[in-house]
This record gives C-alpha cells, structure tokens and sequence, in this order.
C-alpha cells in the first residue's frame, strides 16, 4: 500500500477494492465484488459501494486502498506510510481505526471472538491464518516518520539512521494483559523511539 | 436525488446551456444582419453576393437535393472518421509497446500531414475511381493524426505510481493496459476525436472537389459554375452545420463515456 491512494477514477468503490483479486484472477468479477461488499462496513464504507473516488474524503479513499491491499490475501501487509498524505485529525482517526480494526480482525481483541464474517469472506488471508495464533503483528510491515503512528499501531518498532539506512535500534511496545497499549506505555515507546534518533543527530 | 432536485438541475443545465450558446449566436446573427444590409444597399449583384434571405429561400427550394448530397458527404466522413479510429487507436497502442516503433513511426506521422491532400486527390481519384475509397482515403488522412496523437499521448501521460501498483498487484502487460492505460487514455482520445471529426466532413467534400458523382463538394463545383452563387453558400452552411452536428454528437458520447471527470 502507498502514501497516494492510487483509486482509479473511472471505477467505483467496490470495483476498486475488487481490482486486486480481479487482476490476480483468483475469482470471477463478481465473486471479487461480493467479497469486497461484504468487508465494506467494517471499512466504513457501506452505501458507498456505487460512489466514485472523486466523491470520497482522503480517509475514505485510503480506506477503499487498504481494503484493496487486504483482499488479495498475501501472507505480509507492506504499509509505506499509508496516511502521509491525509490531514492531521484524519490521519489520527485513521490511525485507531486501523489500530482497532487490526486488533478486532485477527480475533484477539477485547472480547476474544473472531470475526466470523471476516473470516467467511478473507479464507486464505493473513488475517484468518494469524486468527490462529495469539501474536498480532506478525502481518504487516509500516514504514513511517510519524513516530506517534509507529507507536500506535505497532508491536515492535525499528529506528533507521537518515543516509545509509540502517536499524539502529529496536524498540518493543509493551501491551497490557487486555492486548490494548495504555497512554504510558504508548509515551515510554514514544520516548525510546525519539531517544534512538537523537542519537542520530535527527532533529527531533 | 428528489423530483425537485432533479428539475432544479435539470433548468440550471439548460440556462448554463443557454449561456453557451447564446454568444455566439448573437454575433452570428449581427454578422448575417450586417451581410444582407450590405446586399441591400450596395445592390451588389446576387450572383457576386446573394443575401442570407435569398440564400435561405433558394437552399429551401433546392432542400431535396442537398439533402440527398449532404448524405452522400456525411456517410463519406463518418467511414473515414471510422477508419481514422481503427488506425488510431491500433498506431498508439503500437507505438506505446514498443519504443522503436515510436521512434520509427512517429517522424512519418509527421511527415503524413505535410501532404498536401488539395494536390493529391486527384491522384487518388486516378487510383481508386469516382467511388468512395478516394473520399475515406482522405477524410482518413485528414482525422487519423489528431486522434493517433492525443491517444499516444494519454496512453504515455499514465501515471507511474499506478504503473507500480499494478506491477505490485501482479498484473500482465495486458491487464495494465485493459484495467489501467486505456481507461485513462479516453478522455485524450476524445479530445483528439473533437478535432477530427471537424474536419471530417470538410475532407471529405476536399474529397469530391476533385471527383465524384455526388456530395455536397461536387453540388458546390456544379452550382458555381451555374452561377447559382446562392446554392453554394447554402450548401457551405450545411458543411458546417454537419461538422457542428458531428462535433456535438462527440461531446455528448464523451460525457457518457467520461463520466468521472
């Protein structure tokens, strides 16, 4: 997934978050169109199936580009910066959703169930397989320079040095024993990763 | 959207329409009023200049047979825009694929246009007879470079970071090129599309200028050299107002094929 939506004009909705499985082939069009349909809620996106991009917000784009990514099943999410481009209260709206949405998705979340429509529409994804296992994380990878947003949504967080790019420090995130991150565990994460790149000499 | 809405975007479509058109039908109007002002009081002699009235009344008596050529000249011009499109769309797609073929094929695009079609008309009348395929060559001639050239552009003008995502989603070349470029191409080729077809129909009365045994360019030849100066301009004014009906026939399929602009 990338910082622009990259949603085709000319395709609705529902026709863009199809268009992954559409081109990997793996279903029929219509068969793509209904298992986008039936995760459109949970990506707040239900009544917009027929809208086109031009008539959306940024978060509802980025949402459609997500669901987009998520669709075609592969075993790793890569999230390069996702929220770049969206204002500052979009970005952070997006940020817990996605944080929650995760968390609910892989059917560890607050009340322990699965997702039984998620599973029912998502067979061979990441998200059902992991459903399987107690660790969260292991499904995506997001490259971010919103140290909040690392925080936020990650399990453990890897600093990178400005030119040439190496980890220079790995920073785990705490969670309680409810799996939810508390305001300060997110800060003492918060403080090692800006820590880590003061080091760097990155003005931060 | 409600009934009212719908009425109320219905009328606010049809004062912007009038406001479109309003224009320059009122400097068409003064320039026709100046035009028979001028007959009158000059008393030019209509065979020199007829006014607009008398052109008005004669092109009404003759309406049977300009109708009759005018079919002639419009089937010419839309098989020829026809083939244009063929040929376009197939040179674009080439050109897009392969670099050299760009490279090879874009100068004689060019050089294409610097035919001069007055001059070799009659030549192709000399190779092909009186019948249509000297008319479609050049009406060809005439709308295959705009169209070739705005669709090659739009095919190129496709956006990198989408190239990439299609590439990231595992799509063939033909995929990226069904789903992606094309779609995104079409309003370049209908842009190229407006300015074909408006010389559509002046090529292919070019066309019958220099043979043929009828169409509105033939009528024209005829009624001058009758001296009915009258008929003539009747029937330039049906030449553009068959380009202007082309013209707006294409802006009305672009705004039903081109709908998320």
């Amino acid at each position: 997934m990338f910082q622009k939506d990259l949603l085709f004009p000319w395709r609705n909705v529902l026709d863009n978050a199809a268009l992954g499985l559409e081109v990997a082939g793996v279903c029929g069009r219509d068969e793509a169109r209904r298992r986008a349909a039936a995760l459109l809620p949970r990506f707040g996106l239900e009544g917009f199936e027929t809208h086109h991009p031009a008539e959306l917000s940024g978060g509802m784009r980025q949402r459609v580009a997500l669901l987009r990514t998520l669709l075609l099943g592969r075993p790793l999410l890569l999230l390069d910066e996702p929220f770049a481009s969206l204002d500052a209260l979009t970005r952070r709206e997006l940020q817990t959703w996605l944080r929650d949405t995760w968390r609910t998705a892989i059917g560890t979340g607050e009340h322990g169930t699965r997702n039984k429509q998620l599973d029912a529409n998502l067979p061979d994804s990441p998200i059902a397989r992991l459903a399987e296992t107690p660790r969260r994380s292991e499904g995506a990878l997001l490259v971010t320079h919103d140290v909040r947003e690392a925080v936020l949504l990650s399990d453990r967080v890897y600093v990178m040095s400005p030119r040439p790019g190496r980890i220079v420090a790995e920073v785990p995130v705490e969670r309680g024993p409810d799996g939810v991150t508390d305001a300060l565990r997110l800060a003492r994460a918060e403080e090692a990763v800006l820590n880590a790149l003061r080091l760097q000499d990155v003005p931060v | 959207m409600n009934g009212r809405d719908h009425a109320a975007g219905l009328s606010s479509r049809l004062t912007s329409t009038a406001a479109v058109l309003l224009p320059p039908l009122a400097v068409l109007a003064g320039l026709i009023a100046a035009w028979e002002l001028y007959v009158e009081l000059s008393g030019i002699s209509r065979v020199t200049l007829p006014a607009p009235s008398r052109v008005l009344d004669a092109g009404f008596t003759s309406r049977d047979l300009l109708f009759d050529n005018a079919v002639v000249t419009l089937k010419e011009a839309l098989v020829g825009t026809a083939v244009s499109i063929t040929l376009g769309i197939v040179l674009a797609l080439v050109i897009d694929a392969f670099e050299p073929a760009r490279r090879a094929l874009y100068p004689l695009l060019v050089g294409s246009q610097t035919i001069p079609v007055v001059v070799i008309a009659p030549l192709l009348v000399l190779w092909f007879g009186f019948e249509l395929t000297p008319k479609i060559v050049v009406v060809t001639l005439y709308t295959f470079f705009p169209i070739t050239v705005s669709l090659v552009a739009g095919l190129a003008a496709t956006d990198r970071e989408a190239l990439l995502l299609m590439r990231t989603l595992g799509a063939n070349r033909a995929q990226t090129l069904r789903l992606l470029q094309i779609p995104q191409a079409l309003p370049y080729l209908f842009t190229g599309l407006r300015i074909a077809v408006t010389y559509a129909v002046v090529g292919a009365v070019f066309a019958e200028w220099s043979g043929a045994r009828r169409g509105l360019g033939i009528y024209i030849i005829l009624m001058k050299n009758s001296f009915r100066t009258d008929l003539v301009f009747a029937a330039i004014f049906l030449v553009a107002a068959l380009s202007l009906a082309l013209f707006a026939l294409v802006v009305v399929i672009e705004k039903a094929v081109v709908r998320w602009r």
